[in-house]
């Protein structure tokens, strides 16, 4: 009987701790550790991103941050994870375009990016696009003639429906050209299609990918995304001096779902802001070479809006 | 010359060789332990190591690696569970051999053979990594999608008695890979409304499940049937049962020879795999062997095969990822983030401007390898003990660990019924004599022959002439009819 009471004073206690953990209320956030979850595999970019930023903004939080990746569906299943997780501020989207705004704009996953609140961008990449060195065209010129001359013999490699596959699609409708489209599953599938001369181009999220070959000579640089020219590659025009009016900057930055209280979304603001001025975590960002370009939840909330204006139904 | 003493002089420090066999006592544990696995210990080990030397925490994290792919023929052997999927050929002889008393000898045959594939490896990819780039890069798709076919064909030698139900398990292998979001349009498919789904039935779930959930089921049904062995395996007292005599290394070691070629092969090639390499280096030894039908009754080649193809990938992968970027499989996309924190951007530039500190990579990956002989042997004695536990207490903790495991794993609670419905569908194919390494193989190589023939045929324009045009594609073609015929052939004239 005594063991009873025992067994029975334990069962008790295991069904208490949970409701002791729900109690905790807004005002004490963050009373135990958060989760950042990545929709993109662990070494990536963003993963990368996400755990430099969790590391640093955990002092700043006063909690630790635990990183976890959940990976597939292109990034919409960690997305929607997200939005089925309590709305308490302890589960945080490490969001990029991709996961979070083109592949809604393409299909239907079950969530719009407005079913989170932006907490803030931590950073912007820029898009590189090369050509393989047995290529009849090495820059941005030649590959427009040739493709002028040849429709459709002209390809290049990406993940489908992604920013890079649709930074090529739009760049070859504005220089009025038809370019061939092979889907390849990352950056590591597209680089040896291009070496190897079985794919003409491979349009690269980052140019971390490409930036040896190109210095190495084994592959050259048709153009970048971004509004400015990279401090990796200062010989790689951007797009728009080429005479193609086009931005498109890959970001990376925080959201929770919508219904979080505000109280809790001020902290976490607060915490990130701190983070990406942070000198240490700057140095590391450098080192690494992310490029910490921070906004804050109003102004990435405008970026979101942007990207879905451009890419919805088109 | 220089530079490989710089190399020398960088990585000869207390810290990195400590790191070193640190990182390879986490990695056989973590090898060994099913339901655990290497590419979430190095994805877990990798943010300390931002905040390290970029050699310290990479000597970490190769130990991980190479302790990893080997730990994982551990419980293979003693419990017919691989700890990693690289290991699932390793169990087919290694488990048939612990069950006559002879685990000791598997366990050993099994660290030489890792250890050989290992060293050589190591060996290619300094004396001849630009060499085995360019195998990189001849590898298109419709290379990958011929290669693909012709490993198809090693469920001719894994499917055991019935190659018809072995050709069974290689198709559901196939389709079950389907699942999830087609690989070129990036639609999701095949995936019944379940959201969780449109990912793909997850990889580490799906092996734990078929593998060690299945014979967790199988040793608690015969321990509720027989009275007869309360522990899973007897460990023999008899001294040449638990260490591999100098006569059985002699016979053993052309196979060795033969498979860690392989391996480094397979590892040059991003996108295959150690358990593809284990698998053909396996399919490689049945088939040059002078006794083909001990194959699955515990012949030492097939544990030696198996092990040393499949570390042979490790020093191999590094090829690709050190002199053109490109990361060849999970683990290795990991790292690739341990060398870019720290600035350090794989690719051919890599050796021109940071070779001194390529050269103390490759001398700590040699480095390491040794050191692994040492620690997988002093290593052996506690997983002996460890089989000495009663079924009835082993079983129950290997479903918590893969439980515990997949979750972590998989960020989730759908990877845990993943598991758990695959342990129900291996347990199943046991009772009724379907084989599960075909399944396996099937499941692994499903995408690599879906994608090449997309790719080549969208590259072609339809035109088949991708295929029979070039070399390396129609070679293994013509290879794949081959061996389906003559596997047929054999397989017909043994039923009569």
């Amino acid at each position: 009987m005594k063991k009873f009471a025992r067994h029975l004073a334990l069962a008790a206690l295991a069904l208490a701790a949970p409701l002791a953990v729900t109690a905790a209320s807004a005002a004490d956030y963050p009373a135990k550790p958060v989760t950042f979850v990545v929709p993109w595999p662990a070494g990536g970019s963003t993963d990368i991103t996400g755990r430099m930023t969790a590391s640093y903004m955990s002092n700043h939080l006063g909690q630790a941050i635990a990183v976890v990746n959940r990976v597939g569906g292109v990034g919409t299943i960690a997305t929607r994870s997200v939005l089925d997780a309590p709305k308490d501020g302890y589960t945080v989207l490490v969001t990029t375009v991709g996961n979070h705004v083109l592949q809604p704009a393409v299909r239907d996953v079950g969530f719009l990016p407005r079913d989170f609140i932006p907490i803030g961008q931590i950073s912007a990449r820029t898009m590189l696009v090369v050509s393989g060195k047995q290529q009849p065209y090495s820059d941005a010129k030649s590959l427009v003639a040739y493709a002028k001359a040849n429709p459709g013999k002209a390809t290049f490699a990406s993940p489908s429906k992604v920013l890079p596959w649709r930074a090529v699609m739009k760049f070859a409708k504005a220089a009025g050209i038809k370019l061939k489209h092979i889907p390849a599953k990352g950056d590591a599938k597209s680089l040896p299609m291009v070496l190897g001369g079985h794919v003409g181009m491979a349009s690269l999220g980052d140019v971390s990918a490409g930036v040896s070959h190109i210095k190495a000579g084994t592959m050259n640089a048709i153009g970048v995304f971004s509004a400015e020219r990279h401090h990796a590659l200062p010989d790689t025009p951007t797009m728009k001096e080429l005479g193609f009016d086009m931005v498109l900057v890959p970001w990376t930055g925080l959201a929770v779902a919508k219904g979080t209280p505000p109280e809790i979304i001020k902290k976490l603001s607060e915490a990130l802001k701190k983070t990406t001025e942070d000198k240490a975590f700057l140095k590391f960002a450098k080192n690494s070479g992310t490029s910490v370009n921070y906004l804050d939840g109003p102004a990435f909330g405008k970026i979101w809006d942007r990207d879905w204006n451009t890419y919805h139904g088109k | 010359m220089d530079i490989i003493f710089t190399g020398f002089d960088q990585i000869f420090h207390l810290q990195n060789l400590l790191l070193m066999a640190g990182g390879l006592v986490i990695g056989i544990v973590i090898g060994a332990i099913p339901g655990l696995n290497v590419p979430l210990a190095v994805a877990l080990a990798l943010p300390f190591t931002y905040h390290m030397p970029p050699l310290a925490g990479l000597s970490m994290l190769i130990g991980i690696y190479k302790g990893g792919t080997h730990g994982g023929s551990i419980s293979a052997i003693l419990i017919n569970v691989p700890g990693a999927p690289a290991a699932a050929a390793t169990a087919i002889d290694g488990y048939a051999l612990a069950r006559q008393g002879k685990a000791g000898k598997a366990l050993k045959l099994s660290i030489y053979a890792s250890v050989f594939g290992e060293i050589l490896s190591d060996i290619a990819l300094i004396l001849a990594a630009a060499q085995l780039a360019k195998i990189a890069t001849t590898f298109g798709p419709a290379e990958f999608f011929a290669l693909g076919l012709f490993a198809l064909t090693i469920i001719g030698f894994v499917s055991g008695d019935s190659l018809i139900k072995g050709v069974i398990a290689g198709c559901m292998g196939l389709l079950l890979a389907t699942v999830g979001m087609d690989p070129l349009e990036s639609m999701p498919r095949m995936h019944f409304g379940f959201y969780e789904l449109t990912g793909g039935l997850h990889f580490i779930a799906m092996i734990i499940g078929l593998f060690a959930i299945s014979e967790a089921l199988i040793q608690i049904e015969n321990s509720l049937r027989t009275t007869a062995s309360r522990t899973v395996i007897e460990i023999s007292q008899k001294g040449d049962d638990n260490r591999v005599t100098w006569a059985e290394f002699k016979m053993v070691f052309p196979t060795m020879l033969r498979s860690a070629p392989l391996g480094i092969f397979i590892g040059a090639i991003p996108g295959i795999g150690s358990s593809i390499a284990a698998f053909l280096a396996y399919g490689m030894a049945k088939n040059m062997s002078k006794q083909p039908e001990m194959f699955g009754k515990g012949a030492l080649e097939g544990v030696a095969a198996a092990e040393s193809a499949n570390n042979g990938v490790c020093g191999a992968t590094f090829i690709p990822l050190l002199t053109l970027g490109i990361p060849g499989d999970v683990i290795t996309a990991i790292m690739l983030g341990a060398f870019m924190v720290h600035g350090l951007i794989p690719g051919p530039t890599l050796f021109t401007e940071q070779g001194g500190f390529v050269s103390a990579f490759m001398i700590g990956m040699l480095i390491t390898s040794c050191m692994h002989l040492f620690v997988a042997l002093i290593g052996l004695r506690g997983f002996i003990q460890a089989i000495k536990l009663k079924r009835s207490l082993l079983f129950p903790l290997v479903i918590v660990l893969c439980i515990t495991g997949t979750f972590v794993a998989g960020g989730g609670q759908f990877p845990i019924y993943v598991m758990l419905g695959m342990g129900i569908l291996g347990y199943l194919m046991t009772k009724f004599g379907f084989p599960i390494p075909p399944l396996l193989i099937g499941f692994i190589l499903s995408p690599m022959i879906e994608d090449g023939l997309r790719q080549a045929l969208l590259i072609s324009d339809g035109d088949l002439a991708i295929f029979y045009g070039r070399p390396i594609a129609m070679g293994f073609l013509v290879m794949t009819a081959a061996l389906v015929i003559w596997i047929t052939w054999k397989h017909l004239r043994t039923q009569r």
